[in-house]
């Protein structure tokens, strides 16, 4: 439990450390994540053997802490750390000559502490306090790409912020229903009292929603993306984001009464169906191929949705499953695109699609990592993507009466695989070949593509990895 | 873990490894870029041979890896797939070969052999796929493998015909997917039987069975080109004329109709197709596909457009013999399956070649072809004799069989079918015939010197004469213990024979 | 027969030829040798073409008359038929290719309706493949019919003629003899051994066929009349023969048990003598229109014509007889109609021998080169067989003997003279048919020209694609919403208003 700890004391440390070091930031906040990795896996294996460990940091009779380590926020812990380190290590790789500013290095791990605190507490002031830290640092990493960026940045501050009134209104509400901030204590208030939480929950529902950039309230995260540096947009597509989905997945399957759950559903499936076509839809229509994996989050998010709302009314244990394999899945596909995209655009230099012509032969390597990445995205084996259709899939089949939802996936899949390979096709163009001297650096492009390998990887991992989360 | 169960992966893995190592070399490194090539090759069709000993004696071949839960990954060697590999493997063997010569000196090299070895590396893995799920993902493999090799000439028309094929695969194979994935809800993932695996279901489910069977035979279907889903192939004869071969004979078409073969046969078995009363509506839909697909190829005035609509038809005639559900006529369909790859690989070779030796890319460019390369020119007539049906040539026995099978099944109809296709096949393949061998010659369109001693490279010479040689072989030696035919009577034998 | 057909096609099996099945071994074998000694210096152009195509021709038919299963048959069939497309057309011209067209066209279709047959008499049959099986099994009139009309196709008698005498001329000469001599016949020997006789369906039809038979002799003979060509003349004439030899056909099927055997042999006896005769009149039409001949060839040049006239101790006179005999011990009905058509066609035989020996004469001696010396051996061969025949052919000597009795000696010999008179008078009359009635042309080359023109390629202008006017909207609306724009942001905010409204209110 303790290595939990230090993981968590790590970064942090290394932050502070960065800011007063500034040589040496990279390296420090590389280092970290590094060192992260071993501590983490031992601890997954920890909590996978000997079961689910209660985090109590106070003796006091008002527990303050209700953290807890399962192996599912184990499992997140490490994944969180994963995507890091590669995000960090292909930064290191050629941080100076993408200009990419100093300050990225201890925001960067701050996100990964912060991201931790979130994962292991099961308590809404922690979620709120760690939320609301996370957002600001995201707003600031946002604000690293200077002075373009401050329009979309302003917008992302202002909405993160309203988002977080929202959720802290609802946690006031519920606090002051029944009197506790522990998930625990509140899922027993709930079933106790008579009082409504209905309000409080979609209050703190809308706030996530809007912090977690899902349909119809995603239209400030494509231009954030836009304007990001790539190591930026990975990190927070691949796991800012997901932080208020955890939260709103942990509520939900929590908090929600029967009768709630019954209008969350539709609600969820509703939100989530909507988001898949119409994000997928701006996804394939998109003129710069950032624009178009923004786009693509939304969209994907939506499979989330999906899952959530189906969990909320048919309560099959492979809906969870297939809801964090998305996140994972997601995640790591996200940071492979978004890294393979900046380096193909710092190199070849240029925005728009047509700056990919060609790019299976002067930038093969990361031209493959976003191939590969976006067939996850598109959900084709073997990959993480497709593990998690796959178990979205099966029980959605038994039950014949959510055929809309099939269709809607049915849709949403092709849709994505008319985005990605909008991109691909546009590589294998050989009329404008570079000049004959150009050659692109190696290693930054094998580092895009570790985690797009990652998660092909997981499929090969598939029974293990469905076991920790929950078969 | 003994070495029979491993074999299957090393069939697969015999293509793979090569593949990924020549993705990384460079282009200059031909010799050992052609030697992992031929390594690949030679080891594979080794292996094959090998593996093709043990399942004719009775051996069972099965490796397994945990992939989802409820359904592993399964390569598995029976005679069904055994037919498939064999072809694949060894018309692999002739077109590398091929691709070796037609390539030289063309850039990019190393990735085109790269993708050539992994698009041959998923098509064995098909075959050898021992349940739905495996099936599936080495289909959607396939897709991806071949997709590279479609648009390598990175041209604009290639570009499109990528984008065409891709959204064709690939709309396929979601719903291919989404078919497997309704069967393993229902029953799970289990290993391909003689029979099928869903009687059990058949009383309580027989209408979500229907559906699922749409999906899957929806799904496959646009691989295998019939009718309403056969848009990308004619398109996709822009490729590089190995990669077209290898589409048209055996990789991305062949996958679609073997996977036919193992849904109707493997994974519904003909009493449940029988109760179901799904064969006619494949029936309808092959016949329909061979008619329209030869209608087409009359149209056409582009050489390699003629033996692509061709393809669409002639591929459809597997799928007619399967969907007839009697013995005779699975013999058919099943020997097709390899008569047609042979076939068709060689008309795509002497196309091939016709286009890289002198520039011939229209029908009426073809005058006087006989004269000038009269090796190609008789490949290519024996290529067009099998697929007309002649006597002697392989492609009268699929055919026949097919035409004794609708008879004996119950489609008197379908000898009007396969009688119009046989028509308009001569139709489109006679005037070619003529033009090559009794029209004085006119100036060739771009004439290269490719070998002071043949009439072209001897690269690109040998593999049409060699499988050309097969046609007429298969067609002849059909008794024989290594012909087509008796394997095909074997699978039959097999599956047939259940309970 | 042996283990090694065992690795063949499904069925293959071999038999040598025994009983009368030697004898037409032995004069197809006869044929396609001299004609390959004929062609040896002949042929001067497109040689590979001309000997590929011939020696596959010739590898078909041996095939066919030695596979005893139908694959086989069929297989020497194709091959035969398809490979003489190539000696159809070796000449080059428009002509030969207008006539190799169609000679393909109508192959193709034959052997489609023949594959078709065969296959529906094989299931019937449960899948046996030997050609003896199928014997035994009743025929439908649809199987009927297809092996009717796709083995006639190539037997070339009436109205399934249209491609012989514009192929055979055609062709070069000693593949117009090979053509007619031995080609041909494998059509008839076809029907010969896949209807069974006793049939009764077949049984109902022989009167028809009977009449047909009967029409195409006749019909053959009358339209050479109208032509100017010796190798046209010809072929009329090979229609006209395959009449009779179908008549001889329909014979052996009416025949009881007892007497089959004699009316097996008279029918081989007959294609044998129609093929000698028939392939040494080739020859000599060829000799006489392209080179320069002595007189001893003129003996070679008439004799066959004598035997086609069925003058007495000729082939033709005893194989003559046989049919005549064989129509009047027959069971056919309309028996007095039968003998009275056998006796004019015998004179429209005469005149058309006449009408040929005057095409011949105009010919003779031109001016050309002198007949190599193979040429004229495989020609003397021929003939030489041909008047031997009665010796040999010891089958039909009891009717050889027989038609040398006055009274068959007599009605033999009238037509001829009657002929020999009328075509005396007509050249003394100097009486010209119309201009329209000369040289008619076949319609079948038209029909061939509009079956081409349904295959033939036409380019077509590719129609131009515009962009559907929803594009234009959608391209409007999705700039909007992907970049900066209010609209998504009103859209969620009014969505989020009415949940928060929903939820308060409920």
């Amino acid at each position: 439990m303790s290595l939990v700890l230090v993981a968590l004391a790590l970064p942090l440390l290394a932050a502070v450390l960065a800011l007063c070091w500034r040589r040496q930031a990279a390296r420090l906040v590389w280092l970290a994540a590094l060192l992260n990795l071993p501590l983490l896996a031992v601890a997954l294996w920890q909590v996978v053997t000997s079961g689910s460990q209660p985090l109590l940091l106070s003796s006091t009779e008002t527990e303050l802490l209700h953290w807890q380590l399962t192996p599912l926020t184990a499992l997140l812990m490490l994944l969180v750390a994963s995507i890091h380190f590669l995000v960090a290590s292909y930064s290191l790789s050629q941080w100076r000559f993408a200009g990419l500013s100093l300050y990225f290095w201890p925001l960067a791990a701050l996100v990964q502490s912060l991201f931790f605190v979130l994962l292991l507490s099961a308590d809404l002031l922690f979620w709120y306090l760690s939320m609301e830290l996370l957002g600001l640092v995201a707003v600031a990493l946002v604000l690293l790409a200077g002075k373009k960026a401050w329009q979309a940045a302003l917008r992302y501050l202002l909405l993160s912020l309203a988002g977080s009134l929202s959720f802290l209104l609802g946690v006031a509400l519920l606090y002051s229903q029944y009197g506790s901030f522990a998930l625990s204590e509140l899922t027993l208030g709930i079933a106790a009292s008579s009082a409504d939480p209905r309000l409080a929950l979609w209050l703190m529902t809308l706030g996530l929603m809007l912090k977690a950039a899902l349909w119809p309230l995603h239209w400030w995260l494509p231009a954030a993306h836009l304007v990001a540096p790539a190591a930026v947009s990975a990190l927070h597509a691949g796991l800012i984001i997901k932080a208020p989905l955890f939260l709103l997945w942990m509520l939900w399957s929590q908090l929600a009464t029967p009768a709630i759950a019954e209008v969350g559903s539709v609600w969820f499936l509703l939100t989530g169906s909507l988001a898949l076509l119409a994000g997928g839809w701006s996804a394939l229509r998109a003129p710069l191929p950032k624009l178009m994996i923004a786009h693509s989050t939304v969209a994907q998010l939506g499979y989330g949705l999906l899952a959530l709302g189906l969990m909320l009314s048919l309560a099959e244990p492979s809906l969870e499953q297939a809801f964090w394999l998305f996140i994972m899945a997601h995640g790591l596909a996200k940071a492979a695109a978004f890294l393979a995209i900046g380096e193909m655009q710092l190199r070849l230099g240029g925005k728009r699609l047509t700056t990919f012509r060609g790019a299976s032969q002067t930038m093969p390597l990361a031209m493959f990592a976003l191939a590969v990445a976006g067939g996850s995205l598109i959900g084709l084996p073997p990959s993480g993507g497709f593990l998690a259709k796959w178990q979205l899939l099966v029980p959605l089949w038994q039950q014949s009466q959510y055929w809309p939802v099939l269709l809607v996936i049915l849709l949403g899949t092709l849709l994505s695989a008319g985005y990605v390979f909008r991109l691909v096709v546009l590589a294998f163009y050989r009329a404008r070949p570079r000049p004959a001297g150009f050659k692109a650096p190696v290693l930054p492009q094998w580092l895009a593509l570790m985690p797009a390998l990652l998660v092909w990887g997981l499929a090969l991992f598939s029974l293990p990895l469905l076991h920790w989360l929950g078969g | 873990m003994d070495w029979n169960s491993w074999l299957p992966l090393w069939v697969v893995l015999s293509s793979l490894l090569p593949g990924l190592l020549i993705f990384t070399l460079a282009e200059d490194r031909y010799v050992l870029r052609t030697s992992l090539n031929m390594g690949g090759v030679l080891l594979k069709l080794g292996l094959v041979g090998w593996m093709w000993q043990g399942v004719k004696a009775g051996q069972d071949y099965y490796f397994e890896l945990p992939f989802l839960p409820g359904a592993p990954l399964v390569l598995h060697g029976d005679a069904l797939s055994m037919q498939f590999v064999l072809l694949s493997s060894v018309l692999w063997c002739v077109t590398t070969l091929y691709a070796i010569g037609y390539l030289e000196g063309s850039p990019l090299r190393s990735r085109f052999f790269g993708y050539f070895n992994l698009c041959v590396s998923a098509t064995v893995g098909l075959a050898l796929s021992g349940n739905l799920v495996s099936f599936v993902l080495f289909y959607e493999l396939l897709t991806l493998a071949t997709f590279p090799l479609v648009v390598h000439r990175g041209t604009a028309a290639a570009l499109k015909a990528g984008r065409r094929y891709l959204a064709y695969t690939l709309t396929g194979g979601t719903v291919l997917l989404f078919g497997a994935a309704l069967l393993h809800s229902l029953i799970g993932s289990p290993v391909f039987m003689p029979g099928g695996y869903l009687q059990p279901l058949l009383a309580e489910h027989s209408g979500v069975l229907t559906l699922a069977f749409v999906l899957l035979i929806a799904g496959l279907g646009v691989k295998a080109a019939l009718l309403p889903l056969h848009g990308w192939l004619p398109e996709a004869m822009v490729a590089p004329a190995p990669v077209s071969a290898l589409l048209h004979a055996v990789a991305v078409v062949k996958a679609g109709a073997f996977g036919i073969v193992r849904v109707v046969y493997d994974v519904f078995g003909v009493e449940v197709m029988q109760q179901l009363d799904l064969g006619w509506l494949l029936v309808v839909l092959a016949s329909s596909t061979i008619l329209y697909g030869s209608w087409r190829a009359l149209q056409q005035q582009d050489l390699k457009r003629r033996l692509a609509y061709s393809t669409v038809s002639q591929v459809s005639y597997v799928t007619l013999g399967v969907a007839m559900l009697g013995p005779v006529a699975a013999i058919g369909g099943l020997v097709h399956l390899v008569h047609q790859g042979v076939m068709k690989i060689t008309l795509f070779f002497c196309a091939g070649n016709f286009a890289e030796t002198l520039g011939i890319h229209k029908i009426q460019e073809l005058n006087g072809v006989g004269r000038r390369m009269p090796l190609s020119s008789t490949a290519f007539t024996l290529g067009a004799a099998g697929m007309i049906g002649l006597p002697a040539t392989a492609g009268m026995l699929s055919k026949w069989y097919l035409a004794t099978g609708a008879l004996e099944a119950g489609y008197p109809w379908v000898l009007l079918v396969l009688l119009g296709s046989s028509a308009m096949n001569a139709m489109y393949f006679l005037p070619l015939l003529y033009r090559i061998w009794f029209l004085p010659a006119a100036p060739w369109p771009q004439e290269r010197v490719l070998s002071n001693r043949f009439e072209t490279h001897w690269m690109l010479l040998l593999p049409p004469v060699l499988t050309a040689a097969l046609v007429l072989l298969m067609g002849l030696l059909a008794g024989t213990d290594i012909s087509p035919l008796s394997w095909s009577k074997l699978i039959v034998e097999r599956e047939f024979s259940y309970d | 027969m042996t283990e090694w057909t065992l690795w063949l096609w499904p069925g293959a099996s071999y038999a040598l030829p025994q009983g009368p099945m030697v004898f037409w071994f032995g004069f197809t074998l006869l044929l396609w040798c001299c004609a390959a000694l004929y062609s040896m210096q002949t042929i001067q152009s497109r040689k590979r073409l001309y000997w590929i195509s011939f020696v596959l021709a010739m590898l078909g038919n041996l095939q066919l008359l030695l596979a005893q299963d139908v694959l086989g048959f069929y297989l020497g069939f194709a091959l035969m038929s398809l490979s003489a497309y190539g000696l159809v057309i070796h000449r080059g011209d428009k002509t030969a290719r207008q006539a190799g067209r169609l000679y393909l066209q109508l192959a193709i279709l034959g052997e489609l309706l023949l594959f078709a047959g065969l296959l529906l008499r094989v299931d019937a049959a449960e899948g046996a493949l030997l050609i003896a099986n199928l014997q035994s099994i009743e025929l439908t009139p649809l199987t009927l019919t297809l092996l009717l009309l796709g083995l006639g196709l190539k037997a070339g008698f009436f109205p399934l003629h249209i491609w012989l005498p514009l192929a055979h001329p055609a062709a070069p000469v000693p593949a117009s003899a090979v053509l007619s001599g031995a080609m041909i016949k494998a059509g008839l020997l076809g029907l010969w051994q896949f209807l069974p006789a006793q049939d009764p369906l077949l049984v109902s039809w022989l009167p028809g066929l009977a009449l047909l038979a009967l029409g195409s002799a006749l019909f053959g003979a009358l339209i050479a009349l109208l032509h100017q060509s010796s190798k046209v003349v010809l072929a009329y004439s090979s229609v006209s023969q395959m009449g009779y030899m179908l008549l001889a056909l329909v014979l052996y099927w009416a025949s009881p048990l007892e007497l089959q055997t004699a009316a097996t042999w008279l029918l081989v006896g007959y294609c044998c003598h129609h093929a000698l005769l028939k392939s040494a009149l080739f020859l000599a039409a060829g000799s006489v229109n392209h080179y320069r001949l002595s007189t001893w060839h003129g003996a070679l040049l008439l004799w066959p014509l004598l035997s086609l006239v069925a003058l007495p101790l000729s082939s033709g006179a005893m194989v003559k007889y046989g049919l005549k005999q064989g129509v009047s011990e027959s069971s056919l009905p309309a028996l007095p109609l039968l003998d009275a058509l056998l006796a004019f066609g015998a004179l429209c035989t005469a005149l058309l021998a006449l009408h040929w020996l005057r095409l011949a004469k105009a010919q003779w001696q031109l001016p050309g080169p002198s007949l190599p010396g193979t040429a004229s051996l495989a020609w003397g061969i021929l003939v030489l067989a041909s008047l031997s025949m009665p010796g040999w052919f010891a089958a039909l000597r009891p009717q050889w003997l027989a038609s040398l009795s006055f009274s068959a000696v007599l009605a033999a010999l009238w037509p001829v003279a009657l002929a020999l008179l009328l075509h005396w008078g007509w050249q003394r009359s100097g009486w010209q048919l119309a201009a329209a009635w000369q040289q008619p042309r076949s319609p079948a080359l038209g029909w061939s020209l509009w079956l081409k023109a349904g295959y033939q390629s036409r380019s077509r202008a590719l129609p131009v694609l515009r962009l559907p006017a929803w594009r234009q909207s959608e391209r409007w609306l999705n700039r909007r919403l992907a970049t900066e724009s209010l609209l998504p942001g009103v859209c969620a905010l009014l969505l989020s208003l009415l949940l928060l409204l929903w939820l308060l209110s409920g």
